[in-house]
């Protein structure tokens, strides 16, 4: 919370306070001073007190104060006010004046003035006690919207960033921390966001090496494999010509234990390829001016001959066509050598892309089996590679809802790529 | 539907798709549309709001470029047209109103109605001739033809705007919710003049919102998320015509509309 907005709380009540306790002492202390006007009455009484006691004089003369009058008996013969003390026992206990009614040292009676400061008294009592109350209202009244803020700016925020380690902590790295804007922590929970946007970063750099080390196994495994089967045919020769048992027995071990280092090799090979199958593909629509380029960008070598593709809107991951499409061409390159044409035209609700070459092509019984995992074609002999890219290319194709499929034609092999209109 | 097949096509898009950039994202808000627009058919495109009917109606008329995918117009491909090239071809074959209408403020009627004629070179006088029958026929009195735009009633204005679109006998005649801003006599008003243009020969390719407009149609195509998704063929529009209404209630209805 901003100071000001505290120092503005405080002010405000400061001078709330300040407005009641003037308003609740500036009030005069008016202290009415009837003396003489009680003497005058007393010596009205005295000289006339035989037609005082039967109450007419006083009903006429008209004085400031309430008073009563007492017979010498302390019997009430008048009073201006009913409610007043009528006797001397209660007038002292009400702090009222007492005065005696004399005559010539000989007393008549007793007159009682009605003091009303005690009345006073209870009122500004009950001033007091009212503007108290006000006064607890109106700080019981800050003090809850200032919690109300408090907990609005502090503590909210504070549950949020709770929940949000909680996010983190399961591992969902892609929401980001809701800010507000003149949140106090500002900078500190921006930190705390750059934190998972860095935890991200770092997770994905982690994936990508676990993958990129899951391929290199893939891969090497499956090169294992070649040498492996040349010590094993080299041994099923030698096994056939053997002279003597011994070396037979001896052959034969080597033989069956390069079977064994196939099988392992085998596993290796499956293990890591289920894992890389579970890569994301995630397709949106994409114009087909992308993938004219995505299809150029891969052509490193410059082997393309001029190409149109028919405009229109695909189901695709860019990211993965990408792979394809490099996958394809680098194929061709490796394989083939030669220039590579593209042809592509929509059939229903696909669009074709025909990636071809005239690099002779592979033999008919294997062009079911190149997208199979780790299969690689008979001409794939002292080339680098694993077997396993088509495979995921052909994957990836169906991900987003299209095909990969491979022929011969024109003494070339043509790889044809089929995507879902959106 | 086979009726329909004896027709000639005017318009045949071929995976006609506009896409617009937002926010560094692609939209592609027209998606592979293959469409045929028949000559001498009044036409109506609809659809819910955002569905891509306006893009797909300028994108058809030539206003505006194609991101991918073809349009012909009478074997003419106009995707391939430059900009300059498409104007003048615009200008010749195709007349447009607008739901905004879109009459120069500053320029009267008359001069507002000729004004797309003078672009093509013909003499004024010939256009004003021109002008004044195509005002009777819009039905429109000719004493509103000094007035200014903003001293007519909307429905005026709007039939002075079909004037300036017919001045130069478009072949087809594009109308983008021309009844939109209109009070129902203005609707009726301008609806008419588009089924009377209609039955003279000149095809008319509408978009709207409007059930009662759709009822001029003879065929209606519903759009949603920039491809078609089904159309109503209804044959030549009679007033009063109780079941074509429930037909196209029934066809709306069942797109979802």
């Amino acid at each position: 919370m901003k100071t000001r907005y505290l120092v503005f709380y405080i002010l405000f009540f400061a001078a709330a306070c300040a407005a009641m306790l003037f308003a609740l002492f500036s009030e005069k202390q008016e202290v009415p001073d009837h003396t003489t006007e009680i003497n005058r009455l007393l010596i009205s009484l005295s000289d006339d007190w035989q037609s005082a006691q039967s109450g007419d004089t006083l009903r006429k003369s008209e004085q400031s104060f309430d008073y009563c009058v007492l017979d010498k008996n302390g019997d009430m013969l008048f009073t201006t006010r009913q409610d007043m003390s009528q006797s001397v026992s209660s007038a002292v206990s009400h702090y009222d004046i007492i005065r005696d009614i004399e005559r010539g040292g000989e007393k008549l009676g007793t007159l009682i003035v009605h003091d009303p400061l005690l009345e006073r008294q209870q009122k500004k009592m009950h001033r007091l006690a009212i503007s108290c109350a006000v006064m607890m209202a109106l700080m019981l009244a800050l003090s809850v919207a200032f919690f109300m803020v408090l907990k609005k700016r502090v503590v909210e925020p504070f549950k949020n960033m709770k929940g949000f380690a909680e996010r983190i902590a399961a591992g969902e790295l892609d929401t980001p921390l809701e800010m507000d804007k003149d949140n106090i922590f500002g900078a500190f929970s921006e930190s705390f966001d750059i934190m998972r946007e860095e935890l991200k970063a770092a997770r994905e750099r982690e994936q990508e090496a676990v993958r990129s080390r899951k391929e290199m196994i893939a891969s090497l495994s499956h090169d294992i494999k070649t040498p492996v089967a040349s010590i094993k045919a080299m041994a099923d020769v030698m096994e056939l010509t053997a002279d003597t048992p011994d070396e037979r027995s001896t052959l034969h071990a080597i033989n069956e234990k390069a079977d064994s280092i196939d099988r392992l090799v085998s596993n290796l090979f499956h293990a890591t390829l289920e894992e890389l199958n579970r890569l994301p593909v995630s397709a949106e629509e994409l114009g087909s001016d992308l993938l004219v380029q995505i299809i150029k960008n891969a052509d490193h070598l410059n082997k393309l001959t001029a190409f149109d593709i028919p405009g229109c809107v695909i189901m695709g991951d860019k990211l993965r066509i990408e792979q394809v499409v490099g996958n394809v061409i680098t194929n061709s390159y490796k394989y083939a050598g030669t220039p590579i044409n593209v042809d592509a035209f929509i059939e229903q609700q696909n669009l074709c892309v025909q990636i071809c070459d005239s690099g002779g092509g592979v033999p008919e019984q294997e062009i079911e089996l190149l997208t199979e995992k780790f299969r690689r074609g008979s001409n794939a002999q002292g080339k680098d590679g694993s077997g396993i890219g088509l495979y995921i290319s052909d994957y990836f194709m169906k991900c987003m809802g299209g095909s990969l499929s491979c022929s011969n034609r024109d003494g070339g092999l043509c790889v044809s790529l089929r995507f879902a209109l959106a | 539907m086979e009726k329909q097949n004896k027709k000639k096509v005017l318009i045949k898009t071929e995976k006609l798709s506009k896409s617009f950039s937002v926010a560094g994202k692609q939209q592609h808000i027209i998606k592979n549309l293959d469409l045929e627009i028949y000559e001498g058919d009044f036409t109506v495109i609809m659809g819910p709001s955002g569905a891509g009917k306006s893009t797909l109606l300028y994108a058809l008329s030539g206003m505006d470029k194609p991101s991918l995918g073809s349009i012909n117009y009478c074997g003419q491909e106009i995707t391939a047209m430059n900009d300059d090239a498409l104007a003048v071809f615009r200008r010749s074959h195709c007349g447009f109103v607008f739901q905004q209408i879109y009459l120069v403020d500053s320029m009267s009627i008359m001069d507002n109605a000729v004004s797309t004629g003078m672009l093509t070179g013909q003499k004024k006088k010939a256009l004003k001739q021109k002008a004044l029958t195509l005002f009777e026929r819009v039905g429109i009195s000719s004493e509103l033809a000094g007035k200014f735009p903003a001293q007519v009633s909307g429905g005026e204005a709007q039939r002075a705007a079909m004037v300036r679109a017919l001045i130069n006998d478009p072949e087809v005649v594009f109308a983008d919710e021309p009844t939109g801003a209109l009070n129902s006599a203005g609707v009726k008003a301008v609806l008419d003049v588009l089924t009377d243009i209609n039955r003279g020969g000149q095809s008319i390719v509408m978009v709207t919102h409007d059930i009662k407009s759709a009822r001029r149609a003879d065929r209606i195509i519903y759009i949603q998320d920039g491809g078609i998704m089904g159309e109503c063929i209804l044959g030549r529009y009679q007033s009063g015509d109780k079941k074509r209404h429930e037909k196209i209630r029934a066809f709306l209805e069942d797109m979802g509309w």
